[in-house]
């Protein structure tokens, strides 16, 4: 039997079929298997003259979705990129605003309360993780497993915040040794994981909020509306970040 | 109300019963479908339904040598996919017989 090369259209089709299940977080093992699937059947149909458009239907769109909804999403390696990035963000963001204002250094609490945070968040996502890994559930358990976690860990850390205020506890400073360190750790941390994790969100958001307030300062505007300028800026850039990206995730997935 | 949803679940059933016919792979589900007058729907459209019944543990695959010759992925009933297609052979006889009273009867109301 001689190898038959598949169209155009139904190549273009297999390719934003495997971009849309990869990006809708599916498992790459269930991925690689449908998609197996369909060239096979897609190369013995256009043998006996078929089109794409019998195989898939008038809307390949429809059709991506239709297969997607069966197809189990992937919670270790979802969890995995996306978990850090929140943690990885969220400690980026507040060590580099304390970094600015040249206030580095934590009383025992605070930084007992980020260890237990970052610990009991990431066991408990893990935990809930690993659970929903087993079988389908609805949107709504899904998100009841994940929330858990992540609202008693927040609390954890709200609580020793609010505690930290109140009692007084013997404080760690770094120097100017350990800040430029730590500063340099957090800069390739962030610009490897960005280039690990295929998304440049967490430094756009980290520029997107420092870099307008110190440039601002250098303008005769009073500090009210700097401030106000600065946020108008950072949720500015943040959005035509997701909106740009959105763009091109849809026209990825839309050329049939 | 157009074909395409009067036919879930429907299709879940025609599907068990091919693959318990004989053990086969997509595209000869697809010709057997469309063989049997369901032309109307994409080939496609079974891959979905395909999926769901393994997550459902109502039919097994394995890859093979099709007679064709190239490897291909075939489909076995579970012995649960055994016992949902008896299930579903009696819902549709029973429904087919509701709809086939009811519609007969409406045309000999209306012939009087």
């Amino acid at each position: 039997m001689n190898a038959h090369v598949l169209s155009k259209t139904s190549q273009q089709f297999l390719e934003n079929l495997r971009m849309y299940l990869f990006t809708s977080g599916k498992r790459e093992s269930e991925i690689n298997d449908i998609l197996q699937e369909l060239t096979e059947h897609l190369t013995d149909a256009e043998r006996e003259g078929k089109s794409t458009e019998e195989i898939v239907g008038q809307s390949p769109k429809a059709y991506m979705k239709s297969l997607s909804s069966e197809m189990n999403r992937d919670y270790r390696t979802w969890g995995l990129k996306i978990i850090p990035m929140l943690l990885l963000g969220a400690i980026s963001f507040l060590f580099i605003q304390d970094l600015l204002q040249g206030e580095f250094a934590y009383s025992t609490i605070q930084i007992t309360g980020y260890l237990l945070f970052i610990i009991s968040f990431l066991g408990g996502v893990l935990i809930a993780f690993n659970h929903l890994a087993k079988s389908k559930k609805s949107f709504l358990k899904e998100m009841t497993w994940l929330g858990i976690p992540v609202l008693l860990s927040m609390l954890i850390l709200i609580g020793a915040l609010i505690l930290d205020q109140n009692v007084v506890s013997p404080m760690i400073e770094f120097g100017i040794i350990g800040q430029t360190l730590l500063s340099f750790l957090m800069i390739i941390f962030v610009i490897s994981f960005s280039f690990w994790a295929r998304t440049f969100i967490l430094p756009i958001i980290l520029i997107a909020f420092h870099l307008p307030p110190i440039l601002l300062a250098y303008t005769p505007l009073t500090t009210d509306i700097q401030s106000l300028l600065a946020t108008v800026i950072a949720f500015g850039v943040i959005i035509l970040y997701l909106m740009f990206m959105n763009d091109e995730d849809d026209e990825k997935s839309y050329a049939t | 109300m157009s074909q395409t949803q009067m036919l879930k679940g429907i299709i879940d059933g025609c599907l068990l019963a091919i693959i318990n016919e004989e053990e086969c792979y997509g595209y000869e589900m697809a010709t057997r479908l469309s063989h049997y007058g369901f032309s109307s729907i994409s080939e496609g459209t079974i891959y979905p339904v395909l999926l769901r019944l393994q997550r459902e543990e109502l039919v097994s695959s394995t890859r093979k040598q099709s007679t064709a010759g190239p490897k291909r992925k075939y489909y076995n009933l579970t012995q649960k996919g055994e016992d949902e297609l008896a299930v579903f052979l009696r819902n549709w006889n029973e429904i087919s017989r509701n709809v086939n009273a009811v519609i007969t009867r409406e045309v000999e109301e209306e012939e009087k």
